[in-house]
């Protein structure tokens, strides 16, 4: 998982605030919970203390503690299932019922003592065997001037239980929370980045060459719609200045062209005249040379931007590439044979490919030649090709001087040269694999390079085989 | 022979006027479309060279004009265009060559000799030159009566120097015709075979029959420059 992407990042901050978020208004839940739940648990034994109260109020002969009690007084008793001592107000038991009996028996003697002698309010208590309790005391006026102090109390098990189950359920739902807000944060962050990843796709496929392509807006989002509209203004306005650079190179060169045609031609009708001095003459011939590689110069470039603005257009038909590149490679085996170079042919499979004839064989012919140029005398260039169900693969492989692995990634640039010093002499501008490279792309082929200094370079080919059904190869 | 050259730009109209008049031509020069066409009714010419792009009538509007009033006018047109279908459009206006600004004059000049000895030398009848004989319809090249044993490619080399004896032909010439093609890695691969074509033709003779041209290209005489 990369942890710099943007839907990690989102994820797990979206699952970060849920949790904390979680936990916080969990914990104030649970505050508020005790709270209410404490406060509640003493109105509750108000209320009884009051009802309890009422009742022995309401036998006005006073209350009567011998055990002989009217019903009234085992009704009321008897609806207060909490336990309960009377005492008098110096805290002498006036009357214990069995609960009493027990309260006496179960509670902490100096908790006892300290219900006993409270005349009013709450007092907390412990059982010997840890076992919690409340209890509250209020005195009680009868009519006949006699006061009675009620002890009511009830055990804290139930609602401790409550609070603690409270608490558990929040503290084991906080990982679930965390995982399950993760989780989704990881899902809705990918949901939302999807439209950045579409527009990402189609930017890719965006070249130099295919400037115009601009991205189909299939989202309502508002981020997205913005997103996608500046960016194919962005496009648009990256295609407008491509476009003067192109149209600015080809009319620079072709401007160039009657200049040098004017040069070209009068230089070299002034040397069949032969009134002129040896000097002149050597001068007239050095310019006329330097004259064809600047023509040379602006034909390649002209050629280049032509193929750039589209202007070229393929004709394709079924070709066959093995006789292409046998033959190919036969013609320019007698140019290697000048400096010892051995091309060698493997066997080659028939391989019939949709492509402009021409511009396929100045392609490799073009890659035959480098092979050659740069070739140490003696050399061997091994010529193959691979042919399997959709594609034909053909690959030159030269022992040459290789190109470094800085250079690599330059030489389809037009006008990149591996070593200025180096390969003047070999003429041209550079653009012969930027020419290349176009011609096996306008193909829907792909070229690239092997290749390591002094190892030699190996040129791989790459195009689709034709699909048109019943051609069978010459 | 008298060459009509249409073209605007003067100085382009001027060194190929000299050159051509050197070489023993009468030229006439018209700057654009509409005077030259006038010249063109004016007078007999044995070829005309146009720019394409011309002032006033275009020399794509012009070439059919012509070639309705002279249908066998050999006609070559210059251009600053190299896109390929302005090559074919050219063609099918019923241009007989195509030459791309900046050209050579020596490549000019090959190129409007061969047009205007073209048809003579067309056909299958035997190809000779000195004792050297090639034989299209068999096949077979021989020379003082030895044959030669020569690989395809070095047989339609040889015929065409044969069919253009006494001819200078530029490099360029032998790749569009022999080779079909237009790109410059072949010139290199011209020369090769050139030499190929030496070794079996030339060597152990007296006479040298292929002969290279400096800085133009080649021709088949049998006698020396």
């Amino acid at each position: 998982m990369n942890v710099r992407t943007l839907r990690f990042k989102l994820g797990l901050t979206n699952g970060l605030f849920i949790s904390i978020f979680f936990v916080v208004f969990g914990y104030i839940r649970y505050q508020t919970f005790t709270y209410r739940a404490d406060r509640n648990f003493d109105r509750r034994l108000e209320q009884q203390a009051d009802f309890f109260s009422e009742n022995l109020r309401s036998t006005p002969e006073g209350f009567d503690w011998e055990p002989s009690a009217t019903p009234a007084d085992v009704m009321a008793l008897d609806a207060i299932r909490p336990f309960f001592v009377l005492t008098d107000l110096e805290g002498r038991i006036l009357r214990e019922e069995y609960y009493g009996y027990y309260v006496q028996r179960m509670l902490d003697a100096q908790d006892l003592n300290e219900i006993l002698h409270r005349p009013s309010g709450f007092t907390d208590a412990a059982s010997s065997e840890g076992r919690r309790f409340r209890f509250i005391s209020s005195t009680i006026s009868f009519p006949s001037g006699q006061k009675v102090v009620l002890h009511l109390g009830r055990s804290l098990d139930e609602l401790n239980d409550m609070k603690r189950e409270y608490w558990l359920i929040w503290a084991y739902s906080v990982p679930l929370v965390l995982i399950i807000s993760v989780g989704v944060g990881w899902f809705l962050a990918a949901r939302a980045l999807r439209p950045f990843g579409e527009v990402a796709n189609i930017a890719e496929q965006i070249t130099s060459q295919k400037l115009n392509t601009q991205i189909v807006n299939v989202r309502r989002e508002q981020e997205i719609q913005r997103l996608v509209q500046s960016f194919n203004a962005m496009v648009a306005r990256l295609s407008r200045s491509f476009e003067q650079m192109r149209t600015f190179n080809a009319n620079v060169a072709h401007e160039l062209r009657t200049p040098l045609a004017i040069l070209q031609g009068e230089t070299e009708v002034a040397l069949r005249s032969s009134k002129m001095s040896e000097e002149i003459r050597s001068v007239l011939i050095s310019n006329l040379e330097e004259l064809g590689r600047l023509t040379r110069i602006v034909n390649d470039i002209l050629t280049l931007s032509e193929v750039e603005a589209g202007s070229q257009i393929l004709e394709k038909k079924p070709v066959n590439i093995r006789t292409l590149v046998a033959d190919l490679s036969e013609q320019m085996q007698l140019l290697a044979m000048e400096r010892n170079i051995r091309i060698e042919v493997e066997e080659l499979p028939d391989a019939i490919v949709e492509a402009d004839d021409l511009w396929i064989r100045r392609a490799i012919l073009n890659l035959l030649d480098n092979a050659i140029k740069y070739s140490r005398d003696g050399g061997r260039i091994q010529v193959s090709m691979v042919r399997d169900e959709t594609r034909v693969h053909v690959s030159i492989r030269d022992e040459g001087i290789g190109i470094s692995e800085q250079d690599q990634p330059h030489i389809f640039d037009p006008m990149f040269r591996t070593d200025p010093a180096r390969h003047r002499d070999s003429g041209g501008a550079g653009l012969g694999l930027a020419l290349v490279k176009w011609v096996i792309e306008a193909h829907q082929g792909q070229i690239r390079v092997k290749s390591q200094t002094n190892q030699g370079a190996e040129f791989q080919l790459e195009f689709p085989l034709s699909r048109s059904p019943g051609f069978t190869p010459a | 022979m008298k060459i009509l050259v249409i073209e605007d730009e003067s100085k382009v109209a001027n060194f190929v006027k000299k050159g051509l008049e050197q070489s023993g031509f009468e030229v006439d020069i018209a700057a654009d479309g509409e005077e030259g066409f006038d010249k063109f009714r004016a007078c007999e010419y044995d070829l005309v060279l146009l720019d394409l792009m011309l002032p006033k009538i275009t020399g794509w509007e012009l070439i059919p004009l012509l070639r309705k009033r002279k249908p066998t006018l050999p006609i070559i047109a210059v251009t600053a265009k190299t896109a390929v279908e302005d090559r074919v459009q050219g063609l099918n206006l019923g241009c007989d060559d195509y030459l791309v600004k900046p050209f050579s004059f020596s490549e000019l000049l090959a190129r409007i000799q061969v047009q205007l000895r073209r048809g003579i030398t067309l056909g299958t009848a035997e190809l000779r030159v000195a004792d050297l004989v090639l034989d299209p319809l068999k096949r077979k090249v021989s020379r003082a009566g030895k044959s030669i044993d020569l690989s395809n490619k070095e047989f339609a080399l040889l015929e065409y120097l044969l069919r253009n004896k006494d001819e200078i032909v530029t490099r360029n010439m032998i790749v569009e015709n022999v080779w079909d093609s237009s790109f410059d890695n072949f010139t290199n691969v011209v020369d090769v075979y050139i030499n190929y074509l030496r070794n079996k033709v030339d060597r152990g003779y007296d006479q040298q029959l292929i002969q290279t041209v400096r800085g133009v290209g080649y021709a088949l005489r049998s006698t020396p420059s």
